[in-house]
């Protein structure tokens, strides 16, 4: 209530931003299925599954200094299954301008070892993120790519390449594949002004870069990726994976976005 | 004392019948440490434990329905799998490792051999998940409770609605493995100076050659150190490197949580996998068996040979004491059966 109370108050202070994320493999988009691709080692594939959470999203403004989307409303699942989970809405932001924004790629520690009661919408392991969840070494699959090539040694010729791993708790370490994504706008500039002209932002993701990189991933050699060492080489060549496409504004009615709530959920 | 005690229970009455002492669902042995979990997050209530038990023992936690918790942490064996290596899961597949005693949950920081789980309201997760035991999914899961009266009004009660969440389920089950607590074996009863606890000369020998060889790891009052060692078992199965594959460092290579030896006698088979049926084919890998390797525990190499050196009388007299940790009253009592 209180809450309520706040955010009318407040109306003309605030504004809100969408970001839709453009899904390609390397300079085509990505079509699930049915399009082959070759990797930078000549192996030919195609992709059944692309997915990755984004979180604790900054928007940075020219002098450096950022406004950081409040916690509970910075978790979103994206899959390229689904349509409405690429685009993602953020409301109550201050009036400002800003010049670039920043993400994590995946989950936050915190939030990996919070308690279940904090895990909702696209956090809930029983529910949205039944498929990006690993129980047995307790965290969430940050990126998630699967497909087939006929490279790959692995059964059915799949490859998968399930990546997470947030650095363990307590003195037990893991590995840590937390990785960030920064986005410069160049000349650009976002002017959030209020909640009826909503600009988007349009980010690039380019699942290509998951095999090409520092590191040129050979499917046959490594089919499947998941909790070991190397997962360390796949997350250091994705975190270059988003790129700037441009600034744009978001005609549609905001109210019908399913992911103004933040929490974003899986289409039924 | 009394602040050692947590009382978690039904709320007092307000009118004038004589006050009932509150139900005790978990309270914390007097010679036990403190408490890992925290009880804020998930207070106890009768409803909820009673909710935690009732699906832990349901088959609808499997995917065919044919395998509950309760099928592999049987009670009479201190709610691990008698008989069984490996745990031995749907369709009849077995898993790679051994299950483990449910006892004493409130007192563990992480859980499974390799620790992978470090919060009991996380832990179930990996059981009804894992392909080769109860294979589904905790949403399919869920989706088969919704559609049960006996559930939604389970969960009523226990929560103030009939809402089936993950949250709910997981911690109704957490809540039910919180109050199976074993505290009250001989060897209790013996340090806690209560009637019957008496150890025969056999027995207290067999607990001072304990103190000296094996409480090193096998420490405290729960009889575990809580940590990850390689106790020098030859390698059967060279994919389980143990805590490596948590932590994926090497010099975690093949260990293994150091397991609480509360109900040993009644938990056989041993081992992370379950490979030694007896007691004595256990202290005889201390002796006798022990392998040396880069992950070696040092505790096991201060012997010219590696191992823990132990005369067959003195194996006799640990045996004897390993069996005063057996609790009766914990392995039979009705509370924690259906």
């Amino acid at each position: 209530m209180l809450l309520c109370a706040i955010s009318v108050a407040n109306a003309q202070k605030t504004g809100s931003l969408s970001i839709r994320f453009d899904h390609f493999l390397g300079n085509e988009p990505l079509i699930l299925n049915d399009k082959k691709y070759k990797n930078a080692t000549g192996d030919e594939f195609n992709v059944s599954l692309f997915q990755y959470f984004v979180s604790n999203i900054k928007l940075i403004r020219k002098d450096g200094s950022t406004y950081d989307i409040p916690q509970d409303k910075s978790y979103f699942l994206i899959r390229e299954s689904n349509k409405d989970s690429k685009t993602i809405t953020l409301t109550d932001i201050p009036k400002g301008k800003f010049t670039g924004t920043s993400f994590l790629i995946g989950i936050d520690s915190t939030r990996s070892t919070s308690e279940i009661g904090y895990r909702k919408g696209c956090l809930d392991v029983g529910g949205d993120a039944k498929d990006m969840y690993w129980a047995w070494n307790s965290g969430y699959i940050f990126v998630k790519m699967e497909g087939t090539s006929p490279q790959s040694t692995a059964k059915n010729n799949m490859f998968m390449y399930h990546i997470g791993l947030f650095g363990g708790i307590g003195n037990k370490k893991t590995l840590n594949n937390i990785r960030y994504a920064t986005i410069d706008f160049g000349k650009e500039t976002l002017r959030i002004k209020d909640s009826k002209n909503i600009p988007q932002i349009t980010i690039k993701a380019d699942a290509s870069k998951i095999l090409n990189g520092e590191t040129n991933i050979e499917i046959a050699k490594n089919p499947t990726v998941m909790g070991g060492p190397f997962s360390a080489k796949i997350a250091e060549n994705y975190k270059t994976m988003f790129s700037f496409v441009g600034l744009g504004t978001l005609v549609a009615n905001a109210d019908k976005d399913k992911n103004a709530l933040g929490m974003n959920q899986e289409q039924k | 004392m009394v602040s050692g005690l947590i009382y978690l229970g039904v709320a007092c009455s307000k009118d004038d019948s004589p006050e009932i002492e509150p139900e005790v669902l978990f309270r914390v042995p007097p010679n036990f440490p403190k408490p890992v979990y925290d009880f804020s997050k998930n207070p106890l209530t009768k409803e909820g434990v009673e909710l935690g038990k009732i699906l832990f023992f349901d088959g609808n936690l499997s995917r065919d329905g044919t395998i509950s918790c309760a099928e592999c942490h049987s009670q009479p064996s201190a709610f691990t799998h008698h008989g069984h290596d490996l745990s031995h899961g749907i369709d009849n597949k077995i898993g790679i490792r051994n299950s483990m005693p449910i006892q004493n949950m409130a007192f563990q920081k992480e859980f499974f051999w390799d620790g992978g789980v470090f919060d009991l309201d996380l832990f179930s997760i990996a059981p009804i998940e894992n392909p080769v035991e109860m294979d589904e999914k905790l949403g399919n899961v869920l989706e088969k409770l919704r559609k049960q009266e006996k559930y939604t009004t389970l969960f009523q009660k226990a929560y103030g609605s009939k809402e089936i969440t993950t949250e709910r389920f997981l911690k109704a089950l957490s809540q039910f493995m919180l109050t199976l607590v074993s505290a009250n074996s001989l060897y209790d009863k013996y340090v806690r100076k209560e009637a019957g606890g008496i150890l025969s000369s056999e027995e207290l020998e067999g607990l001072a050659i304990f103190k000296q060889k094996c409480a090193s790891c096998h420490s405290g009052e729960l009889f575990t150190d809580l940590s990850y060692r390689n106790n020098g078992l030859p390698v059967y199965n060279k994919e389980d490197t143990g805590r490596q594959r948590i932590t994926a460092i090497q010099t975690d290579s093949y260990k293994f949580k150091v397991p609480s030896l509360r109900n040993v006698a009644m938990t056989a088979p041993y081992m992370h996998d379950g490979r030694f049926y007896s007691l004595d084919a256990v202290l005889n890998h201390y002796t006798d068996g022990v392998i040396e390797s880069k992950t070696l525990d040092g505790l096991l190499m201060n012997n010219e040979t590696p191992g823990i050196a132990l005369t067959k009388d003195e194996k006799a007299k640990l045996i004897a004491f390993l069996k005063t940790l057996t609790d009766e009253e914990f392995l039979k009592n009705k509370k924690f059966g259906i």
